[in-house]
C-alpha cells in the first residue's frame, strides 16, 4: 500500500495534540469534583478551543485522526494513507 | 481510643464493633481526601510526561529494594 509517511512536522504536531489533549482530559477530571473552579474551566475551555484548530490542521494535512465519522475525506480514502502504529520506525 | 459516637448511635451500633469483652471499643475504617486546590500546572508537555498536570499529584515509579529481601 502506498502510505504517506508522516513527516518531521507532521510528529511535532501530532505530539501537540497529544499534549493538549492531556490536559482537557486531566481538567475534565478536576472539574467533574470542582464544577466551581473557573479558573480551571477558562483553561479547559482554551485548551479545547487550542486542540480543535489543532486536530483541523493536522486532518487537512496529513488525514483523519479518527475514523469512523469523526472526520471527513476526499478521494481517495485517506484513512488507510498513515503508517499504522506497527509500521512506525521501519 | 475513646468511643465518639453519642449514646443513641451506640446503641444501635452492631454488637462486635462497640463491647468487646476487653472493654475496647473498635471503629471502623474511614477513608479521607484533602480537598485539592488548584495552584499551579505543568506545561502541556511536561504535564503528559508526568502523567499529571498537577504538580502535587506526581508519584513516579521508583524501583526499591523489598521488605525482607532483594529486589528481584
Amino acid at each position: 500500500m502506498n502510505h504517506t509517511r508522516t513527516d518531521n512536522a507532521g510528529k511535532e504536531l501530532l505530539d501537540q495534540i497529544r499534549a493538549i489533549e492531556f490536559m482537557t482530559v486531566d481538567l475534565n477530571l478536576y472539574l467533574d469534583t470542582h464544577p466551581n473552579d473557573c479558573r480551571a474551566m477558562n483553561e479547559y475551555n482554551c485548551y479545547v478551543r487550542q486542540l480543535q484548530a489543532l486536530k483541523r490542521e493536522y486532518e487537512m494535512q496529513y488525514g483523519p485522526l479518527a475514523n469512523f465519522g469523526n472526520a471527513m475525506s476526499t478521494c481517495p480514502w485517506r484513512w488507510i494513507e498513515e503508517p499504522w502504529p506497527w509500521e512506525e520506525g521501519i | 481510643m475513646e468511643n465518639r459516637y453519642p449514646e443513641y448511635y451506640l446503641s444501635r451500633m452492631p454488637h462486635r464493633y462497640g463491647n468487646f469483652p476487653t472493654g475496647r471499643s473498635f471503629e471502623l475504617a474511614e477513608a479521607y481526601i484533602p480537598y485539592q486546590r488548584y495552584t499551579t500546572s505543568f506545561s502541556p508537555m511536561e504535564a503528559l510526561q508526568a502523567g499529571t498536570m498537577f504538580p502535587e499529584l506526581v508519584r513516579p515509579y521508583e524501583k526499591k529494594e523489598c521488605e525482607g529481601g532483594k529486589a528481584r
